[in-house]
């Protein structure tokens, strides 16, 4: 069975192409699914790459609705880490190491140093409360 | 405390220093336990853990998020508490909620200004959080600003 990727050429038209399992996609980023690979819903037929400049949390919605939990919905600040680690059936750190197995990057902590620097003086304010 | 933050504190071996920048009560929602994989972890004995009411469960599942990330903001929006979270998504939950929220990387910088940990550790924490779970340049960079108090 060879990997169906979902493909986004530069006007936004999706077209789909076939390729063999575990090869490299036309944009480089390698294919997570093997062949009958077995995730919690079912065997990988179906698998979405983008191949624009999009943001996968733009195109996440066309992930094909056969799988709609595939990893590359993982988008920071879109869907949570332990949402998908519970749409996935693994606990957090195994997800975690799922991610960055597809190339995927977490994106923890606040947006900038501004936003740190707020957090810094609740800290110092909690510190000093008494026990709740 | 959130799963995340669970996460990168049990990577940098960090739950000693949060006892003692928070001597007062550190608590992990079941939730939390239950998402991450005990098997990474001891819980020591000092962090308590909480089951949420049911009034408080039932609001918890109206949010979009894992077991844990949505205990965990409940929980700290009922007790007025300060949550350690990392997660983004969460993390703008946390501030339509006006919950206080903070994460790891600035737990080491207390500390660090605390004179909990020295420099060297504090380099090596943050270092091991960049590459263990993708801290950004710029939030590296944030924490290296440390000043003793």
């Amino acid at each position: 069975m060879n990997v169906v990727i979902s493909q986004q050429d530069s006007s936004g038209k999706l077209f789909k192409q076939s390729l063999v399992p575990g090869t490299v996609s036309p944009n480089g980023r390698m294919l997570l699914a093997e062949e009958g690979q077995v995730s919690k819903h079912g065997i990988w037929e179906e698998i979405f790459v983008s191949t624009t400049s999009r943001k996968f949390e733009d195109i996440a919605p066309t992930v094909s609705p056969k799988y709609p939990y595939d990893i590359g919905i993982y988008a920071p600040g879109r869907i949570s880490l332990g949402k998908i680690a519970e749409l996935w059936g693994l606990h957090y750190e195994e997800m975690i190491e799922a991610i960055k197995r597809r190339g995927l990057h977490l994106d923890f902590g606040p947006r900038t140093p501004e936003e740190a620097d707020l957090e810094l003086e609740s800290i110092r304010k909690h510190m000093r409360r008494k026990s709740h | 405390m959130n799963t995340s933050a669970f996460s990168a504190l049990t990577r940098i071996n960090g739950f000693k220093i949060l006892k003692q920048l928070f001597p007062q009560d550190i608590i992990v929602p079941r939730g939390v336990l239950e998402e991450y994989d005990r098997k990474f972890v001891t819980l020591p004995s000092f962090i308590k853990v909480r089951d949420l009411t049911p009034n408080q469960m039932s609001r918890a599942n109206n949010l979009d998020l894992g077991q844990g990330e949505k205990e965990a903001i409940i929980l700290a929006h009922d007790l007025g508490a300060l949550l350690l979270i990392e997660d983004k998504k969460g993390r703008k939950i946390c501030q339509d909620m006006n919950v206080e929220k903070t994460g790891t990387y600035g737990i080491i910088r207390v500390a660090f200004e605390e004179c909990i940990i020295t420099r060297k550790q504090m380099v090596e924490m943050i270092e091991k959080l960049k590459n263990d779970l993708y801290y950004g340049q710029q939030l590296i960079e944030w924490v290296l600003k440390a000043r003793k108090r």
